[in-house]
């Protein structure tokens, strides 16, 4: 269970978002919305401790994991960045194994038992027959994967993911999001996910929480909607939009000119 | 019925390097002023018959300098490559930092000041490297940003200072011995190694190699954004800077016996992922034999080329600048 309290954040002196307090559990996918700049990914980055909050606790299972070192955190919770930030030429197992370290001390390196792990996680996210293949090889929805599998070895209860789907295809964008929701639930973590589109937002995830104007706007269930409800929250942030249902699902639409 | 199970690839790359290292290594100490031919080095190896002065020029000249330029090559190398996945940039070299500028500073200011004793040039050009590299990591401790590039431009702030300061020295040192002196420094030479030079050295380079070795692991995650290896629990600050600080031994202990060699940290490592096509714990091994091979080789030409020996970096340069011409085509070719 994620617990966030009395939480605001922000960097270089400036408050971005302020009291924030929502809390989330295991098996569930909450989405993060809102305009460029609203402090999504601030919010996700403080939440990961790569930024350091103004003030506020962030509890995962009852442990407040903003005042842990680093690496006790990994055991905690994972980080998904939009792109990896993988360089040189590397075995998609090796990349995977990175979801060890955590766990490992200063000169400690991954043993056979590891590797093992890894590729299990590998095989969860189906790219067992790429276990060998170097990183850089793999198209961009297949590296979301293997990122998705280094982040699960990482056995982290909380998983967090900046827009995964930011540099993919329309396929591989549902592809990866799929693969996420699908993950989240069966292994029984508790993710977050921020997100663009509020429609994949609407079919993915099991809570959205909306950023606007330097606070949380609102935070709903998405399994029990109300059309009107919806058109009221998502008009005040996206402006002039319509909700539409499609065999049992709402989307929001851009109204016309 | 039994198969034999073949060696791995990566195992028949260890195996074909070692080979060619001993080989290189056996028939460098025959090469110089003094050759020695390859029956009086196994009469030296079996206890056999061989002269007084044969023997001299084998132990306390050849041994040591062959075995200086095996520990040059693997160790500018290993920091080469270290350097090259920490900075996340391919073109990083051991130099980075300013160790080299530093070490260069060192070894001018023994020369002008202290009679350029060779003992009081190496430890002056030791000590020289280590705080040229403490000078940057402190000025990028006052820096805000604690970034990579924080690193690299620190670095360039020192090796500009020290050039400035050498270029001041050089203007004011005597033309004929100390300013030929320092050049010649900068261009590196294995000629004055002994013994004694390399056991002295020693301890730093074990230090070195062994904590880059055991830091391996966590140096291949500082190949990741620091975003990305902080949320995978890597104190990326702490092991940059022990990552630095064993590279830095390990090179002011080289180059301030040497001098400065110039290109072997830069294109080992290329040659190195050319091999293994990664970037792991094997890339820095087998970069290290790499640049311990191409080193014992350009010392070999050094010695025999011509009748007065070539400083090392003149080879270096004209088997590194042209490799650097070749990796830019395949660039572009791939």
């Amino acid at each position: 269970m994620l617990e966030i309290k009395q939480l605001s954040v922000g960097y270089n002196g400036e408050t971005i978002v302020e009291n924030i307090n929502f809390c989330t559990h295991s098996g569930k996918l909450t989405a993060l919305l809102g305009l460029n700049g609203a402090g999504k990914t601030t919010l996700l980055k403080t939440i990961s401790g790569l930024l350091s909050p103004l003030s506020g606790h962030c509890l995962v299972n009852g442990r407040d994991t903003l005042t842990l070192k680093d690496k006790e955190r990994g055991k905690y919770l994972s980080y998904m960045p939009q792109r990896p930030s993988i360089i040189y030429h590397m075995p998609v197992e090796d990349v995977v194994l990175m979801g060890m370290t955590p766990y490992l001390g200063m000169f400690e390196t991954p043993s056979k038992k590891h590797r093992k792990m890894a590729r299990e996680m590998i095989h969860l996210v189906g790219m067992d027959s790429y276990t060998h293949d170097s990183f850089l090889h793999l198209s961009e929805g297949q590296k979301q994967l293997i990122i998705v599998a280094r982040n699960l070895l990482q056995q982290a209860s909380v998983m967090l993911f900046d827009e995964p789907d930011s540099a993919l295809d329309f396929k591989n964008r549902h592809m990866i999001l799929g693969k996420i929701k699908q993950l989240i639930k069966h292994q029984n973590r508790t993710g977050i996910i921020t997100l663009h589109d509020p429609n994949d937002a609407l079919y993915y995830c099991d809570q959205i929480i909306v950023v606007h104007n330097g606070s949380i706007l609102t935070r709903f269930d998405t399994h029990s909607l109300d059309l009107n409800r919806l058109k009221e929250i998502f008009s005040i942030i996206y402006g002039k939009i319509d909700v539409i249902q499609h065999e049992q699902q709402y989307m929001i639409v851009r109204k016309p000119q | 019925m039994k198969t034999t199970k073949k060696p791995s690839p990566l195992t028949t790359k260890y195996i074909v390097l070692a080979f060619l290292l001993v080989m290189a290594f056996f028939l460098s100490i025959g090469i110089g002023k003094y050759p020695i031919s390859p029956q009086d080095i196994y009469r030296l190896l079996t206890g056999g018959d061989v002269s007084s002065l044969t023997q001299s020029v084998f132990y306390n000249l050849r041994i040591p300098r062959v075995f200086m330029s095996l520990i040059a090559g693997f160790g500018l190398s290993i920091a080469g490559s270290v350097y090259q996945t920490i900075f996340k940039n391919p073109l990083a070299t051991p130099d980075l930092i300013g160790v080299s500028s530093g070490a260069n500073l060192g070894a001018a200011i023994a020369i002008t000041f202290f009679a350029g004793g060779t003992s009081a040039i190496a430890i002056s050009a030791f000590i020289g490297g280590v705080i040229a590299v403490f000078t940057a990591l402190g000025l990028t401790r006052l820096s805000a940003e604690k970034s990579i590039t924080t690193f690299v431009l620190a670095g360039i702030v020192i090796s500009s200072l020290a050039q400035g300061f050498i270029m001041l020295l050089k203007v004011f040192a005597d033309p004929e011995h100390q300013l030929a002196a320092m050049e010649f420094w900068a261009m590196g030479s294995f000629a004055s190694i002994t013994r004694d030079k390399l056991i002295s050295i020693l301890p730093f380079v074990l230090i070195g190699l062994i904590g880059l070795l055991l830091l391996r692991w966590q140096i291949n995650l500082l190949s990741l954004s620091d975003e990305e290896g902080r949320s995978l629990g890597i104190p990326v600050g702490l092991i940059r800077f022990f990552v630095v600080l064993f590279a830095t031994l390990l090179v002011a202990s080289i180059v301030s016996i040497t001098g400065l060699i110039s290109f072997i940290g830069l294109i080992a490592p290329h040659i190195g992922r050319m091999l293994t096509k990664r970037n792991d714990t094997h890339t820095l091994v087998l970069s290290g034999l790499v640049g311990a091979l191409l080193l014992i080789i350009s010392d070999s030409l050094a010695r025999s080329l011509t009748a007065s020996e070539l400083p090392i970096s003149i080879l270096t340069t004209f088997i590194g600048a042209p490799y650097l011409g070749y990796l830019m085509i395949r660039l572009r070719q791939s």
